[in-house]
């Protein structure tokens, strides 16, 4: 395998040579035989043609003169026969212009004959002449050949290590690389399943922040309604009530997470709750959500715009 | 890159794990600024005696004027319980009650009358409070009174005032330049009223001592003003030392052993403090213009009077130790008989607003924001007096060509006229708690 | 001629005077009791007119005098200052307590039903104050005058308008002793 490799190069190069000499070679034939082979051929094929042709215009003259012999049947005998002597006159002709065409073929045909025999001779005596060059031309090329392959197989052998160093270190970077790719891939793909999980995250909790924002405005509504604020409340009061609830949204207990210190004001702030009683839309919220978020909430009951 | 990444999905992971740990916070900052709705059922009489007085009633009607309540009135009420037992607190939440009070009145064995009372909470389902009390049978209105103090003192974290007393003078045209004053002294709510003094001429500005158990008033029974001061329990009175011009306007310091006064014995009025114990006098203001209707604040180191000096009357606090004099009311063109409450944060006066008529109001101003609110709209009202929980205002004012006492809650949420008092009444003062 | 010419500018001048005062008193105390006043000043002006003429400066005011004389005069809301037209004959009562020692007066002090009762006390003093004031710079002495105040204790006329509160403002002169 490896030997083989390292004729690859020599011998390449040495058809290059020898393509490139035949190519020059075939040049000068060429350029010497094609104006004496293509003359003859164009004429005869001029002349075979101009006699189908008219050959076809007799034909169609023939029908003609049919036609008007069927017209003029009294001048048709007299003619005919005018006809046949200027056809055997017409015959004649062509024959005779056919035995001289003969004879000028046949005189080409040896001209033809002797300039082909010359021809060989001459190509015979080149290819001689070419023999020997190509065997000088081989013998020179053998040295060469030889001096190159030795050349070559050192350079080879170079270039087998260089490669094999190459190859070695082309085996390591692809290796490195495919390491780092496939660690990339396994970056990206965990982050990918990261972000995937995160937005998945994030998104639940935007639904379920919506759902808590609406919960709250509906439970803050809802006592909004029911806290009576006691004429004892002061603008900065603060009262926190933890509530616990049912998933239903009933009241279990409520209870004061952080005093105003007025027990009266913190006495409303838990009345307040348990006049609600039940928040009936917590049972619609989702039974996770409500554990997290709505089964203990805490609300802070603080009086603005207060009189005082 | 990829450090950056997993700082990503770490922040995440601490937002989400935050997000789960918080407790959900609810911010109610409005409500329904309305009473307390209650219901006093009327006690059960288990005495087998014709009862003088109807202690539900009483206690619904003290309640109710006090403004911080709303009683159901009992033709809505869906039954009479009268034991713990027959209180369905599914009916009472029904009717919007947020309290019910039951009671029962009994015989004892020593000839007085034991009242039993309990409170539930409808909205949580329980008792508040339940109290055996033993009265004597004229006592049942002490004993009313007694218990919506209670009640009031439970749920509104306020000391009640139902068993507190006042005084007002009254005035009766008897004939042409024939008048007839008298000094009286009643419940809070009217009843009970008495005549601890009467006289043909003026009787004014009576005020309590602090410990409820003295009167100071201005007499004019001997055709000039004196201050006196008259014992409730004995009726004995003294007259202070009387000084040429006017005597008027006492008020008694916090501790009992000062009077403020007015006396116009250096020229106009100005304010002095007479001590009682030593019967020093000190002038307190100098000014030539008018100063009068001196009060004390309530830990006694100043004094709130009215004054002229600026043009119209205006109130003004002087400190008694350094003398550091600072106008107090700005609002209106004529505020005056100022009197605080005892927590000293507001202020109740007579006033009347700039460009706003003839009209004489009872205004409170917040002494902490200078806010001033009207309560009235009687447009001749006078003498606030504040109750000693700091919760009503009664005042004098008139009716056709009567005058008659009032009272509005600080907050001016309720507004109530006392009963029909026989002839002009006026100039209430309020007592401080009793007992 | 001259004479009469300056009785009529008097007569013009006080008339001015009172006009002026009903105006005063219509911005101060309202347009009911302005109109009030100015009917109340309008009578005691023409009483000054004829008391003028009867008692002038120099002469002896005797008891019968005394009857002719303005005995109540009358004030602005809120305010202590005597009206002018009351001025000739507090200077007669002046001259007849002057002229006779023994004599003396009480001057009550009235409020009318507005304003607090302690201030309208001081008010009612302050007003028997400045009438005791105007008697001492014409020749009465200290002895012979006394003041009380009764505030709106007292009130003349019975009334929340401002008819009777134009009545009700006021100080009473009183003989104690003639």
């Amino acid at each position: 395998m490896v030997d083989f490799r390292s004729y690859i190069l020599p011998t390449f190069l040495a058809l290059l040579i020898h393509g490139l000499v035949l190519a020059l070679l075939s040049t000068h034939w060429i350029d010497h035989s094609e104006p004496k082979r293509s003359m003859p051929r164009h004429i005869q094929a001029q002349m075979i043609d101009l006699n189908a042709l008219a050959e076809r215009q007799a034909e169609q003259e023939r029908i003609t003169q049919e036609k008007a012999k069927q017209a003029e049947a009294a001048k048709a005998k007299a003619q005919r026969e005018r006809e046949q002597a200027a056809a055997e006159k017409r015959r004649q002709e062509l024959e005779r212009k056919k035995a001289k065409a003969e004879a000028e073929r046949k005189a080409k045909q040896e001209a033809e004959r002797k300039r082909q025999q010359e021809i060989a001779r001459k190509r015979e005596a080149e290819q001689k002449k070419k023999a020997e060059l190509a065997a000088r031309k081989k013998a020179e090329a053998e040295a060469r050949k030889r001096k190159a392959e030795e050349q070559a197989r050192r350079e080879a052998e170079k270039a087998k290590q260089e490669a094999a160093e190459r190859a070695r270190k082309e085996a390591e970077r692809r290796e490195q690389q495919a390491k780092a790719e496939q660690e990339l891939q396994q970056a990206l793909e965990r982050e990918r399943q990261a972000r995937a999980k995160a937005e998945a995250a994030a998104a639940a909790r935007q639904q379920s922040q919506a759902v808590i924002g609406d919960i709250r405005s509906y439970i803050q509504a809802v006592l909004q309604d029911s806290w009576r604020i006691p004429s004892t409340a002061r603008n900065g009061m603060e009262a926190i009530v933890t509530i616990h609830l049912l998933p239903s949204g009933e009241v279990d207990q409520a209870y004061i997470a952080k005093s105003s210190g007025n027990a009266a004001f913190d006495n409303t702030a838990v009345q307040a709750v348990y006049r609600v009683q039940s928040f009936p839309r917590v049972a619609d919220v989702d039974p996770i959500l409500f554990e997290r978020q709505l089964r203990k909430l805490q609300v802070k009951f603080k009086p603005e715009g207060l009189r005082w | 890159m990829v450090k950056l990444n997993q700082l990503l999905v770490l922040a995440l992971a601490a937002l989400m794990s935050m997000s789960v740990r918080a407790e959900l916070v609810v911010e109610v900052t409005q409500g329904v600024e309305s009473p307390t709705r209650i219901a006093v059922v009327p006690f059960a009489n288990d005495s087998g005696l014709a009862l003088s007085e109807d202690v539900a009633d009483l206690v619904q009607q003290d309640l109710g004027r006090s403004g911080f309540f709303e009683p159901m009135a009992r033709e809505n009420m869906l039954g009479f319980p009268s034991r713990r037992a027959d209180v369905y607190f599914r009916d009472w939440r029904i009717s919007r009650m947020d309290y019910v009070v039951i009671g029962r009145v009994e015989n004892n064995a020593s000839g007085q009358l034991n009242i039993t009372y309990e409170l539930f909470d409808v909205l949580r389902e329980e008792s508040l409070m339940t109290e055996p009390l033993s009265v004597p049978q004229g006592g049942l209105r002490d004993a009313a009174h007694f218990i919506a103090d209670r009640i009031f003192e439970e749920l509104t974290g306020l000391k009640g005032a139902f068993s507190t007393q006042i005084v007002y003078v009254t005035a009766e045209q008897l004939s042409a330049g024939k008048q007839r004053f008298r000094l009286k002294l009643a419940d809070w709510d009217g009843a009970r009223a008495q005549t601890i003094l009467e006289s043909p001429e003026p009787i004014l500005s009576p005020a309590w001592s602090m410990d409820g158990s003295k009167l100071a008033y201005v007499s004019f029974e001997t055709s000039k003003p004196s201050i006196y001061v008259q014992h409730l329990a004995t009726g004995k009175r003294e007259r202070i030392q009387s000084f040429p011009g006017l005597n008027g306007a006492p008020a008694w310091s916090p501790d009992g052993n000062q009077l403020a006064l007015v006396l116009s014995r250096d020229g106009n009025p100005e304010i002095y403090v007479l001590n009682l114990q030593t019967r020093e006098l000190q002038r307190i203001t100098r000014h030539y213009g008018i100063d009068t209707e001196p009060n004390w604040s309530p830990d006694g180191r100043s004094l709130i009077f009215t004054s002229d000096r600026g043009g119209q009357p205006q109130i003004y606090r002087l400190d008694l130790a350094s003398r550091n004099l600072e106008r107090l009311t700005f609002e209106g063109n004529y505020n005056a008989s100022g009197r605080l409450t005892q927590d000293g944060r507001f202020l109740t006066m007579v006033h009347r607003s700039q460009g706003g008529g003839n009209g004489f109001d009872i205004a409170v101003q917040d002494l902490k924001t200078d806010r001033v609110d009207i309560l009235t709209r009687s447009g001749l009202a006078e003498s606030p007096s504040i109750a000693p929980n700091g919760s009503i205002v009664i005042y004098a004012t008139q009716e056709g060509t009567r005058g008659v006492l009032s009272a509005v809650s600080l907050d001016g949420r309720v507004q109530f006229r006392m009963p029909a008092n026989e002839g002009d009444v006026r100039e209430p003062a309020w007592s401080p708690y009793l007992r | 001629m001259r004479v009469a010419n300056f009785t009529k500018a008097v007569a013009i001048t006080s008339a001015m005077i009172l006009a002026g005062c009903s105006t005063t008193s219509t911005t101060t105390d309202g347009g009911a009791a302005g109109s009030a006043n100015g009917g109340q000043d309008g009578a005691g002006a023409s009483s000054y007119g004829a008391n003028s003429g009867g008692v002038s400066a120099g002469q002896v005011v005797t008891r019968e005098d005394l009857n002719q004389l303005q005995t109540v005069f009358y004030f602005d809301f809120d305010k202590a200052v005597v009206r002018q037209q009351g001025f000739a004959d507090l200077e007669a009562h002046a001259r007849y307590l002057a002229q006779n020692p023994t004599a003396s007066v009480r001057l009550e002090g009235h409020a009318d039903e507005r304003g607090t009762r302690e201030y309208n006390m001081a008010l009612g003093e302050r007003r028997a104050k400045s009438v005791e004031r105007l008697l001492m710079v014409n020749g009465a002495t200290a002895n012979q005058v006394e003041t009380v105040s009764y505030g709106e204790e007292k009130p003349a006329m019975i009334g929340h308008d401002a008819a009777a509160w134009g009545k009700n403002r006021r100080v009473e002169l009183k003989y104690l002793s003639k």
